[in-house]
């Protein structure tokens, strides 16, 4: 498992979504139960709001980071071809890194996922406004529903990066 | 309950129940229930408490299968076979990347008498290495599988307008035409490849055990571990017999002993064979 992977696993997996996807999930499951948003829900969801304004800052250094984390250039950092001359890695490393972005069109699933992010962060802001603002019931749950859904598509779309370092 | 099923569990109830689904499997609604089962495919994630998945095994027949999926690929996980004779299975590829379809084809393969079995003991048939074939120590594939690209890029002159041979294939499964067309080239194509290529291809040759390109992978394999790697190269089988394949050869060549083999030619088939080793892992 590379170092992306595992910075993967602790941000996608073990956060968003078997935690914080369903944490929002378990809300939203009470707010329609209770038909209303009592005291502790409220607390709940404006923890549940600061959470994400705290962490989604990871998700975005996440993608950011998975070209140059995935790529097999990270492999000349590692035995055996950490014995390369300086020589041979300056033409061979940034060539195997270019044919494996021609091959798999990494930028792209970069791009849809950020897409992604910023509809979470813009349902995210939003949700905010309408909590602190209007505290329209109705309105929050219904951006509500539409954040949960964003995170679980954001979630399922990080899923789909490859699992390690790829070379053919 | 059918005592003679393919049962599915997904603890999320999600994604992996969508994939079943799509591939005609029933789902049972509790862990307990695949006890039933004799081909059970199941997501379960860190919920289920060790006992209950105990529970499970020491109800489950003797043969009867588990294949355990999960979102992220099971990667060196091991496979294996339970005191009652439960087989045990984890699909080493992330379920996002498998349709129904494939689905059906791994119960269709899984169920042949022996097949399962022989995945444990690391035996695994082509048509399910891309699901269940665990590769480890991968150091020296992975690094062979760069500097044979290397190599056959600065020998790629005219070979992409031949339309066959191992060279034309290598070229082609690179998609070396397809990069140099790209703008991706232009950001990561080393000019020095077209201008220096006479002396990138005399730093490059097979012949010269002088030169440094191959010697990482020569150092390694004579001073590291190269028992285990030797083992492993065999225990997956490329592509056939080990005595027969093309990376045996080069790792005869790059170690300075002489083959008959013309080394282009044997470069692209080594890419290849590694190529198609690394597709059924990757499956991306």
């Amino acid at each position: 498992m590379c170092e992306w992977q595992r910075l993967r696993t602790r941000i996608n997996h073990d956060w968003l979504k078997n935690e914080y996807l369903k944490n929002l999930d378990g809300l939203i499951i009470q707010i329609k139960s209770s038909q209303s948003i009592e005291n502790k829900l409220c607390r709940e969801l404006q923890a549940y709001l600061k959470r994400w304004s705290e962490r989604h800052g990871e998700i975005e250094k996440l993608l950011n980071t998975a070209e140059k984390g995935l790529s097999p250039r990270t492999l000349f950092e590692k035995e055996p071809l950490i014995r390369c001359t300086r020589k041979n890695k300056d033409w061979l490393a940034p060539l195997i890194h270019g044919l494996w972005l021609s091959r798999h069109d990494i930028r792209k699933w970069v791009k849809e996922t950020e897409t992604i992010l910023t509809e979470a962060n813009q349902s995210h802001a939003l949700l905010q406004s309408y909590y602190s603002v209007t505290q329209d019931e109705l309105q929050i749950l219904k951006t509500l529903e539409i954040f949960s859904d964003l995170v679980g598509d954001l979630s399922r779309q990080i899923s789909k990066f490859p699992g390690k370092v790829i070379t053919v | 309950m059918n005592t003679n099923s393919v049962l599915g569990y997904d603890h999320a109830r999600k994604e992996f129940s969508k994939k079943l689904r799509e591939a005609n499997i029933e789902i049972v609604d509790t862990l307990k229930d695949l006890r039933f089962a004799t081909v059970a495919l199941v997501h379960p994630s860190g919920d289920i408490k060790k006992t209950e998945w105990n529970e499970l095994l020491k109800e489950c027949d003797t043969d009867s299968i588990i294949i355990r999926t999960s979102s992220q690929g099971r990667h060196q996980k091991t496979h294996r076979i339970t005191t009652n004779g439960v087989i045990v299975l984890q699909l080493q590829i992330s379920y996002y990347e498998i349709n129904g379809l494939q689905l059906k084809e791994i119960i269709e393969e899984i169920r042949k008498p022996g097949i399962a079995k022989a995945i444990v003991k690391g035996e695994i048939s082509p048509r399910l290495a891309k699901y269940f074939s665990i590769i480890k120590n991968t150091n020296v594939i992975y690094a062979l599988t760069i500097l044979c690209q290397g190599y056959l890029a600065i020998r790629s002159d005219c070979q992409v307008q031949k339309k066959d041979g191992p060279i034309h294939d290598a070229l082609e499964k690179m998609q070396w035409s397809r990069f140099l067309n790209s703008d991706i080239s232009k950001e990561f194509l080393n000019p020095d490849i077209f201008n220096e290529n006479e002396i990138l291809r005399n730093s490059t040759d097979l012949d010269n055990q002088n030169t440094d390109y191959w010697k990482p992978v020569r150092e390694w394999m004579n001073e590291k571990d190269a028992a285990t790697e030797w083992s492993f190269l065999d225990g997956n089988r490329i592509v056939g017999a080990w005595k027969t394949c093309k990376t045996r050869y080069l790792i005869k060549v790059i170690n300075g002993i002489k083959t008959d083999i013309e080394h282009t030619p044997l470069v692209a088939e080594v890419f290849l064979e590694l190529q198609q080793l690394l597709n059924g892992e990757n499956n991306v």
